[in-house]
Order: structure tokens, then C-alpha cells, then sequence
């Protein structure tokens, strides 16, 4: 049968490219054509904003859900949003996220209560400062005009004394083209294969701002779940892991070939000096300690220390891991994401009662 | 009734019901609703009710229309337009057609910075329309000028849409930029030749000024011509020096004609707040047709319309000429129905690899599209353009006459698609300078 | 009686544009005062263009529809209108209004629902600053149910009123401009 699956991404967004589009094809070979699904992209049947609601309605049997647009929705992901600081390996981030996203109580409760079926996580790259003139120190990033991607971002930016802007991707461009944006806050695949701001940019910033994680890469409708086989949920599960993998080492990759098409396009990589490397790890230590403190006020969630605990502890196992694999080798890392957390799913059960 | 066979039914019932007088929101909207009850379910129907009208409206790049639209209201309200066109037509008034094409020429180069078609339609359908109606230009003339020179906010350069292709495509956005500007130039080069030609051979069209002036009358009329000019060098300028964004420029605009009408002492009270509560009317008018074309291009892409009819047409092509004329025929004929953005998505993934196989240069492939997504801003039933102009001129102008008048345009555009199909260097010129 | 009720309609309809137009002229002078002391002193203010997408423009499209209605301004196309026999132009004015009160009346129950639901969960945006929007949502079902009574009254116009077509015919606007 014919399913419709939805991410609001652009065709052409690593997410959608492996999580949908190469996801779709390969679920369906998998299956022999027992499951298809037809991707919409880009919007053009529900917007980023609206796939959790429209995935829970049944306009699309699976989709991709970006927390951080849906803070009143999903207070307890977006933790996962504002701990973006913490991470600094986007697969094992990624990993961990969807691992803490199974077996978390509080999580799994959290997608129930949205009408919806977890089916597992991302992370983007490690954000860096791209901009138009050169930031190397923390003076240079004071009074910026920054294009900011979330609370985290805004906190740092505020704390970096720059100015914190928001913009849609598609103002990014002529933002940074005629100078009412300095900088974007970005991980480096907006430079050639995202946004293309490479095209207007001049300098990249490696600074380390975290990584970001929030939301999910699929999501089920709970009635397409339960009516399918539990041999198709493990089939399915299967395929997430792979499609998982797949879709860091390709992140990887990107970032690694967006620098140097940057690089070709004459955007040149900055190494941050000692100032605004301190700035950033000063930021770190009280922004980690007080974590708790603020999302139970902002966000108005009960205590969320086992969700934050549970991530930091999830996240450090996976790095652990990760050491003992070849990082390219995306049959190894499906490998272990299926050991590790989808093997131990009951197909049976899962999401069913 | 299979997928497709639903989505076609849709068609012809809102045709069928447009035709018998029901407003076009409601019925594309209702059409829509139904069409997608019975592809997929009701629950997932209530669910496009719940997404669309609210997440479509609530969107900050919009907000533009209503504020260009104010903009205009004001202007023609308090009489900022009059001066100008009074004097154009003393110094330009035996030139037939010549307040149509100065239009134009106006109206691209607010397009160059809008990046947006419907937002330059809305500044200048009030601005441009009612002087043109006074001078007895015929309306389907004058509305068609506009909403068709609306339309190269997206093909001169910045242009949302042009960003869009850019980055579904994986073409470079600033090739994509340079390579419109001839194209949109050639655009409007065409219009005006169009309307000089007509307008010549039937002189009711736009009656020309026989009346001679004195040198002291020409000198007077000059004295109020600057309050349209400095508006609207005001909004091009601030966007180009980075002041303000496309989008702020709708605001900005808006309170540039209350500042200039106060300077002239022409502002009462009443008149503004008269044009703030038919800006209202616009919008929601307007917006009401803009959901429903939402709506009905999920609907469109459910029932997997354009993806089967691009996937039936295109892949057994090898000629380029014919290719590139059946996907014009396909944007043109989907385009009538289907928003531009959307179209984009349902079609590129068929169209792109097949021109990829062919070597077809996707800078030149990305100004042809923008062209023919452009000719649905103006094509019935669905064509935001007219009816942002429409919703911004009431009664005076019937629906009938703006599409009549928009039809002569949609033919140069055929011309100019030809033109941009046989001399490429008219897209890739400058591109290939700028490398 | 109908008149009474029309009257009664036009009322509200007045109120709600009121509001909808105080709320355009706020989107104009938040977003000029944005752009100033973002150029002036590069301190934009926080949350502009989240207020401007979930307030502003919410309620200047929602709350002018009924008195866009009452003065029988939708769009639509007349051409064949005109060439059809009296009964027939009868026939399809309710056609047209049943189709609005179908239309407007499933637009007003779901979000209604929505609406409810957004101020359940104390809907909000994250921007530069938090911004609580469930209020905006309000917006729509207010405009939608009051539409699908302009539209019942007209409904009702045609089938019972000997002069339905004056009724229905819409009121020019105040600032149209002249007819040539
Ligand atoms: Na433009
Ligand atoms: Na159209």
C-alpha cells in the first residue's frame, strides 16, 4: 500500500535526502513493495511547523518534527534544544538522543500525549559563527547583527554582548547580501548544500557552539503503526537505524566538503582566539549548572535533571562506542544503533498499546 | 475512483462552481476539503484545516501585502499620484499607451527590490490603476499592466523565489540573480512594445493627449510630481543600502506616504483611518482566496496530478525544444491551479533529472521557470496577482476584465519564453561575465 | 425582521474591523520602530516579527471577513452570471451561500477546537523572546462563526426577499475610485 510521509525540509536537506527520500526507497525494496511511501517535501503538504499535528491527524503516516518550532507542544524536548551547548559529536549526540527518546518514560509520554509514535532522532553539525566580515575575537562579535537559531543561541548571543536577529532561512541570504545580518549561527553545510550563504559570506568562525537535536526524524501516526505487522515495525526499525547512520556520515561529509567549497568561493576559515573561546566555555559552565533551574522555570516543566543526567551519561556511553567502530562505515553504525537500542524494542509492543 | 481521478473531478467541479458565481476562496477551499477527505480521510481533512489557514497567515514574509497595500491606499487617498501622472501625461501623454509602459518601467524597478510579485502588485494597483482609469485608458489595459509587471518581482533580482529553486535545485542563487536581470528587463521591454503596438493601432485603448501646454502650465505641473518619486526611491533605496528588508519595506513605505501627505498638509483623519479599514477589507479578502489556493495545492499534490502528468509527458523526450515546451505547457496549464512554490516541489524531482541527463543548464532552466511560475500569478482561476488588485480596487473593475487584459500579457510572456528558449546568452551572459 | 438582524450583524462586523485595522496601523508603527532602533541603535526590538506574524496578520485577515461579507465584497466571477435567466441567478446565490456557510462553518468548528486547544497548552513561539501567541488564535473562529451568520442571513435573503438581488450586489467602497 501507498503511504504519504512528510518533512518540511527543502528536497535537497540531508535529513529529507536520507531520512525521507533514500529512507522511502530503500523501506520499500526492504519490504517488496509491501510498504511504499511517497515523500512531500519542502512544505508543499505540511509545513515543518505543522507535521507533528498533521502526523497525529493521519495527513502523513510518518514525519519529521523540528522541537524547537513547537516549544508549548514539547517542553521536555526542547531540553534537548537548549542542551545544545553540550555536545560536540553530532553522531553520538544523535545516538543518544534517540536512545534517551525510548527509553525515557517522560519522553515516550510526552510523544503520546502529541498522538504520535517515536521513531528516532538527529543531530545537525557542530553551529559556528559564518559572517561577512572577520570574528576572531570576542570584541569582533560584540554588536553584531547574528541570525539566531533557537533559546540556546539567543543566550549566547546576548551573553557575547552581539545582537540576535531572527530571520527565515530564505532572509538569510539577502540579509547577509546587503548587511542587515553580519553573521549567521550555522553549521557549515548552510555554506554550499544548505542556504548557499557561501555565495555571500567571506569568513567562517570554528567555534564549537553545540549541536542541535531536538524534535525527531520520524514520527508515527499511531493508527498506521498499529495496523501495520510487527514484522514491518522491525523491518522499519531496521531501516531507521540505517537510515540513521547513513544520514550522519553524511552530515560528516558535508561539513567536511561545504568547507571546502567555502574555501573555493572564498570564504575563509577563522580559528577563534583565546577570548572568545573563553567566552564560550564560561558560558558552558553556567549555562550546564543551571540548566535545570531554568527550563523548570521557562518551560514550566517539572524537574527535568533525569532527562539532562540521562542525556550527558547516554552521550558519553556513545562516544565510548563510537571509538571502537570505523565512523564512515555506515552499515557499523547501524550495526550498533540497532544492538544498542532498536533490537531491544519489542516490535510487538512498541507503540501498539 | 482512484487518486488521480479525484483530483481531476476537483478541477472541473471548482471550475463548474466558480463559473456559477460562488467566491473562488470558498470554492477552492471547499473543493479542497472534500478532495482531501476522500483521497486520504476526514480526520486527516480537519487536520488541513487546522494546519493551513492559521500556519499560512502567520508568517512574517507575508506581511508585506497588507502594508504595500496600505501604502497605495494612502497614496491615492491623499493624492500623491496625482501630480506625477498629471505631469507624465503633459510630457509623455502623446505617446500611446506611455502611462502604461511608464507603469511598467515603475513597476520593474520596485520589483528589483520587492523580490516579491504579489507585494509589487499590491503597491502598485492603487498607485498606478485609478490615474490610468482617469486618463481613459480602457481597464483591462490598465490592470493588466500591472499585475503583469507585477510579476518581475520574482525574475529581476532578489527574489524569494529564485532562492527557493536555488536551494531545491543545488543551483547557485547568485548566478540565478545576475541571470534574471536581462531576462526580466527583456520582460518588461516586451510589454511595453505590446502596449505602444495596441495602443497605437486602437487609440480607445489609451486615448493620447492632444492638448498643448503652455511653458508656464508645464512648469507648474512639475512642482508636484516628487511626493510618488521620492516614495518610492525612499523604499529602493533604504533596501539596497541594507536600512530595511524587502519585507520592512511594506511598513516602511506605509508610514513614508502618511509622513509625505502630512508634509503636503493633505492628511485628514478620516481618510487615513478610511484607508486603513479598506487595507482590512483587502487583506482579508485576498488572504481568503490565497488559503484556499493553499489548500487546494495540497489537494493538487495528494492526488498526485502534477508528478503523474510531468512522469506520463516528460521522460521519453530527447528533444530540447520539445521538452522545454511541454514543461511550459505543463507550468502554464498547472500553474492555473497549483501555487508557484508548490509546483516547484511536486514537478522539480521528475523534471530535474531528466534535464540532468540531458546537460541542460540549470541557471538558464531556473529563469524559464521562474517565467512560467510567474505567468500563474496572473492566470484564472488561481492568480494571486489579479486578485490582490481586485481586492484592492473593488467594483471599479470587473474580474472578467483583468483576466481579458492580463491574457495579452500572458502572450508576451509566451514571446519573451521563446526568446529566452532560443538565445540562452540572453539568461547566461552575465552570469558567465560575473565568474 | 431580517434587517434587524442585519443590522445587529453590522455592528459586530464594524467592531471587529476596528480592531483589525487598529492592529495594521500597530504593525506599521512596530515595524518602523523596529528598523529605527535597529539602524539607529543596533537594538532591535525583541519579538517584532513574531508579534507582527501571530497577531497583526492574523487579525487583519480574519476579523474584516464578515463585514467583507455584509457588504457582499468576495471575489467571484460574474461572467456567466450575467447571462443566466433570473430563477437560474436565484439558484446559484444560494448555491453560493450554502457553499460559504459549508465552508465557513467547518473553517469555524475546527479552529475553534484549535484555538481551545492553543490556549490549553499556553501556545507560544521562541524567537529572540518568548512570545505567547494562543491569544491570535482566537482570531479565527471569531471571524469564521461571524461569517457563517452574515451568511445564513443572506441565505435566507435570497430564498424569502423579492428584492435578494439588490441585497446581494456588492457596496462600492468608500475611496473606489471614479468610474470612466
Ligand atoms: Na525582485
Ligand atoms: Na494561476
Amino acid at each position: 500500500e501507498t503511504y504519504q510521509i512528510n518533512v518540511g525540509w527543502a528536497p535537497t536537506h540531508i535529513i529529507t535526502k536520507n531520512a525521507y527520500t533514500d529512507f522511502a526507497e530503500s523501506v520499500k525494496k526492504a519490504s517488496g513493495g509491501n510498504l511504499t511511501f511517497e515523500v512531500f517535501t519542502g512544505g508543499s503538504l505540511l509545513s515543518t511547523k505543522d507535521t507533528l499535528g498533521g502526523v497525529a491527524n493521519g495527513v502523513a503516516v510518518a514525519g519529521m518534527v523540528t522541537g524547537a518550532y513547537l516549544p508549548a507542544d514539547l517542553p521536555l524536548d526542547n531540553t534537548g534544544a537548549d542542551m545544545a551547548f553540550v555536545a560536540d559529536n553530532p553522531i553520538a549526540a544523535a545516538f543518544a538522543w534517540t536512545e534517551l527518546n525510548f527509553v525515557n518514560q517522560k519522553l515516550q509520554d510526552e510523544w503520546k500525549k502529541n498522538g504520535v509514535v517515536f521513531g528516532g532522532g538527529y543531530s545537525t553539525p557542530v553551529y559556528n559563527f559564518i559572517c561577512t566580515s572577520e570574528v576572531k575575537s570576542a570584541d569582533d562579535i560584540k554588536g553584531k547583527k547574528v541570525r539566531t537559531a533557537g533559546a540556546a543561541h539567543v543566550r549566547f548571543a546576548e551573553f557575547l554582548e552581539a545582537v540576535p536577529v531572527s530571520v527565515s532561512f530564505a532572509e538569510v541570504y539577502t540579509g547577509l547580501q546587503r548587511g542587515s545580518l553580519d553573521c549567521a549561527m550555522a553549521d557549515p553545510t548552510a555554506l554550499v548544500s544548505g542556504f548557499k550563504i557561501a555565495e555571500v559570506a567571506k569568513y567562517i568562525t570554528m567555534l564549537p557552539m553545540g549541536t542541535h537535536f531536538s524534535g525527531a526524524s520520524w514520527v508515527y501516526n499511531p493508527d498506521f503503526w498499529k495496523s501495520i505487522s510487527a514484522d514491518d515495525r522491525r523491518l522499519l526499525f531496521d531501516q531507521m537505524a540505517l537510515a540513521q547512520a547513513h544520514m550522519q556520515i553524511d552530515y560528516n561529509a558535508q561539513v567536511a566538503e561545504n568547507l571546502k567549497g567555502g574555501e573555493a568561493q572564498g570564504v575563509k576559515i577563522v580559528e577563534p582566539d583565546a577570548s572568545l573561546k573563553g567566552k564560550l566555555a564560561e558560558f558552558k559552565d553556567s549555562y550546564v549548572a543551571t540548566l535545570p533551574k531554568v527550563e523548570m522555570e521557562s518551560r514550566k516543566v517539572e524537574d527535568p535533571t533525569d532527562i539532562i543526567q540521562g542525556y550527558v551519561e547516554l552521550e558519553a556511553k556513545w562516544k565510548k562506542l563510537l571509538e571502537g567502530v570505523d565512523n564512515t562505515d555506515a552499515e557499523a553504525l547501524a550495526g550498533l544503533l540497532k544492538k544498542e537500542v532498536f533490537d531491544k524494542l519489542d516490535a510487538g509492543t512498541y507503540g501498539v498499546n | 475512483m482512484d487518486r488521480i481521478e479525484i483530483g481531476s473531478a476537483g478541477i472541473v467541479v471548482a471550475l463548474l462552481l466558480i463559473g456559477l458565481r460562488v467566491p473562488v476562496g470558498v470554492v477552492l477551499g471547499l473543493v479542497s476539503f472534500v478532495g482531501i477527505a476522500s483521497i486520504t480521510s476526514m480526520k486527516a481533512a480537519w487536520g488541513i484545516l487546522t494546519a493551513i489557514p492559521y500556519s499560512f497567515i502567520s508568517n512574517w514574509s507575508l506581511s508585506a501585502v497588507p502594508m504595500f497595500l496600505l501604502m497605495g491606499y494612502i497614496a491615492s487617498q491623499v493624492g500623491l499620484t496625482r501630480g506625477l501622472f498629471s505631469s507624465m501625461r503633459m510630457f509623455i501623454g502623446a505617446i500611446p499607451g506611455g502611462l502604461a509602459s511608464a507603469t511598467v518601467v515603475a513597476s520593474a524597478l520596485f520589483a528589483s527590490a520587492s523580490g516579491s510579485s504579489v507585494a509589487t502588485a499590491a503597491a502598485f494597483s492603487r498607485i498606478a490603476v485609478p490615474e490610468m482609469l482617469r486618463s481613459g485608458y480602457k481597464a483591462s489595459l490598465a490592470t493588466g499592466a500591472v499585475a503583469a509587471s507585477g510579476t518581475l518581482g520574482s525574475l529581476i533580482p532578489p527574489s524569494v523565489l529564485m532562492i527557493l529553486y536555488g536551494i531545491f535545485t543545488g543551483t547557485s542563487i547568485g548566478a540565478l540573480f545576475v541571470g534574471g536581470l536581462l531576462p526580466g528587463i527583456l520582460s518588461a521591454a516586451v510589454y511595453i512594445a505590446m502596449i505602444t503596438i495596441r495602443s497605437w493601432a486602437d487609440p480607445s485603448l489609451a486615448p493620447v493627449v492632444r492638448e498643448t501646454y503652455t511653458r508656464e502650465d508645464r512648469i507648474a505641473a512639475l512642482k508636484d510630481t516628487w511626493p510618488l518619486p521620492v516614495l518610492i526611491i525612499g523604499i529602493l533605496g533604504g533596501i539596497f543600502a541594507g536600512v530595511f528588508s524587502p519585507t520592512e519595506a511594506g511598513a516602511i513605505g506605509a508610514g513614508l506616504a502618511i509622513l509625505i501627505a502630512l508634509f503636503r498638509r493633505s492628511l485628514s483623519m478620516p481618510a487615513l483611518s478610511r484607508a486603513i479599514i479598506e487595507t482590512a477589507e483587502g487583506t482579508s479578502t485576498v488572504f481568503i482566496i490565497a488559503i484556499g489556493a493553499s489548500m487546494f495545492s495540497v489537494f493538487m499534490g495528494l492526488s498526485t496530478l502534477p508528478n503523474a502528468l510531468s512522469g506520463a509527458l516528460l521522460p521519453h523526450v530527447d528533444n530540447i525544444y520539445v521538452l522545454i515546451a511541454l514543461i511550459s505547457v505543463l507550468f502554464i496549464v498547472l500553474g492555473m491551479f497549483v501555487e508557484s512554490i508548490s509546483l516547484m516541489l511536486l514537478t522539480l524531482p521528475v523534471i530535474q533529472p531528466i534535464l540532468t541527463g540531458m546537460n541542460v543548464d540549470m541557471v538558464w532552466f531556473g529563469i524559464i521557470v521562474i517565467k512560467l511560475l510567474e505567468i500563474g500569478l496572473i492566470t484564472p482561476p488561481v492568480g494571486l496577482n489579479v486578485y490582490v488588485m481586485k481586492s484592492s480596487l473593488g467594483d471599479q473593475v470587473s474580474l472578467t476584465q483583468m483576466f481579458k487584459g492580463a491574457f495579452w500579457f500572458i502572450l508576451m510572456d509566451i514571446v519573451t519564453l521563446a526568446l529566452l528558449v532560443e538565445f540562452p546568452s540572453i539568461t547566461l551572459l552575465l552570469p558567465q561575465l560575473m565568474q | 425582521m431580517d434587517r434587524a438582524i442585519e443590522s445587529g450583524l453590522r455592528l459586530l462586523s464594524n467592531l471587529l474591523i476596528a480592531v483589525a485595522g487598529i492592529c495594521l496601523a500597530l504593525m506599521m508603527v512596530h515595524v518602523i520602530a523596529d528598523v529605527a532602533l535597529k539602524y539607529v541603535a543596533n537594538a532591535p526590538i525583541p519579538g517584532t516579527a513574531e508579534i507582527v506574524a501571530h497577531y497583526y496578520m492574523v487579525a487583519a485577515v480574519f476579523l474584516p471577513l464578515p463585514l467583507v461579507e455584509l457588504n457582499n465584497r468576495a471575489i467571484f466571477v460574474d461572467l456567466f452570471y450575467h447571462m443566466m435567466r433570473p430563477l437560474l441567478q436565484r439558484a446559484s446565490m444560494l448555491l453560493a451561500y450554502g457553499a460559504q456557510i459549508a465552508f465557513f462553518g467547518v473553517l469555524a468548528w475546527q479552529t475553534s477546537h484549535d484555538a481551545m486547544a492553543a490556549y490549553a497548552k499556553g501556545d507560544l513561539v521562541e524567537g529572540i523572546i518568548n512570545v505567547i501567541i494562543w491569544p491570535g488564535r482566537f482570531f479565527l473562529p471569531i471571524g469564521f462563526w461571524l461569517a457563517v451568520a452574515v451568511s445564513i442571513l443572506r441565505f435566507l435573503q435570497v430564498l424569502t426577499r423579492r428584492d435578494w438581488a439588490e441585497v446581494t450586489s456588492p457596496t462600492p467602497g468608500d475611496s473606489a475610485p471614479e468610474a470612466v
